[in-house]
């Protein structure tokens, strides 16, 4: 089970999930929806998640971009195992 | 053709050249960001996530010093933080953005190895370091393959109350987990190379 420390808000998630070594994991194995149900769990909030890749294209998305959020976050990755392939991430919740 | 219609024409390619202007522009645009939540500590999670990727990537080169490691080190992170640029996070508000690496060899119970690797960042006046500990604890050399004892292990100030986990593979001996951060291994080599879970890889030479 998942517990977040208190000083880690909602800006913070993914860079936390980052360094717990969740979400280079979960996006480079393709684990999109695991990540999706991980993020649900944990703000218990309705987010919308886009992943693109370098050039642009979105690799994954889920919830409505189109209702209004009040946070916009967007996290970069820069690859795994020290291979060079990044990934942006945009979390609106 | 006429003074009047000459004008027409030049003002036309003038609006097609300033039309195509704005269009390459664009291209060169932030992609994806609207809106931004600022926040310092995040980008020293970001920095640190840079730092994790480029010391994989550097400490792949097999290296044993500083200058080959910080090469590697700074191409990587130069890459990285042209793509950060270019998402817009920055917002040409960063200020100086500092970050180095280096190693440290040590060498005990006659095994070279590198105790150490350590990055520093820093980013709009906030530091931060990222440590990669490796330490022999013994070596046992009475049976047939020496068999060593090491402590490894991950630190960050991000996160100061506790150290951080890894799990290694050993390329040229057999590795066992004692606990969260001793393990034991049997060299069947003189040299010992390990990859941990993140990709950074250290080095054990028996000599």
């Amino acid at each position: 089970m998942l517990s977040i420390p208190h000083d880690i808000g909602i800006g913070r998630i993914l860079a936390w999930l980052d360094s717990a070594g969740l979400l280079k994991k979960l996006i480079y194995s393709r684990k999109y929806d695991e990540l999706n149900r991980m993020l649900l769990l944990l703000l218990d909030k309705p987010f919308s998640l886009e992943i693109y890749a370098i050039n642009g294209t979105l690799i994954f998305q889920s919830g409505s971009i189109n209702r209004p959020y009040s946070h916009s976050i967007v996290y970069v990755i820069t690859g795994v195992n020290g291979s060079f392939d990044p990934r942006i991430i945009v979390l609106r919740v | 053709m006429t003074v009047n219609s000459r004008s027409q024409i030049y003002l036309i390619v003038c609006i097609i050249i300033i039309i195509l202007s704005l269009s390459l522009l664009s291209a060169f645009e932030p992609l994806y960001v609207d809106v931004i939540e600022e926040d310092r500590i995040v980008m020293l999670y970001q920095l640190e996530s840079i730092a994790i990727e480029a010391l994989a990537y550097g400490s792949t080169k097999y290296v044993m010093n500083n200058t080959v490691l910080n090469q590697a080190f700074l191409q990587y992170v130069h890459n990285a933080l042209y793509v950060l640029n270019r998402t817009g996070i920055f917002k040409g508000k960063a200020g100086k953005i500092s970050i180095t690496c280096s190693l440290v060899i040590g060498r005990s119970y006659n095994v070279t190895y590198i105790k150490l690797y350590r990055v520093t960042y820093s980013f709009s006046s906030l530091n931060g370091t990222y440590v990669v500990h490796l330490d022999v604890l013994d070596v046992d050399r009475l049976s047939i393959y020496p068999v060593i004892k090491i402590r490894y292990y991950h630190y960050s100030s991000l996160t100061p109350s506790m150290i951080r986990v890894r799990s290694l593979v050993v390329r040229g001996g057999m590795i066992l987990r004692n606990n969260d951060t001793v393990f034991t291994i049997t060299a069947l080599s003189k040299n010992i190379i390990m990859k941990d879970d993140l990709g950074i890889v250290t080095f054990l030479r028996i000599d």
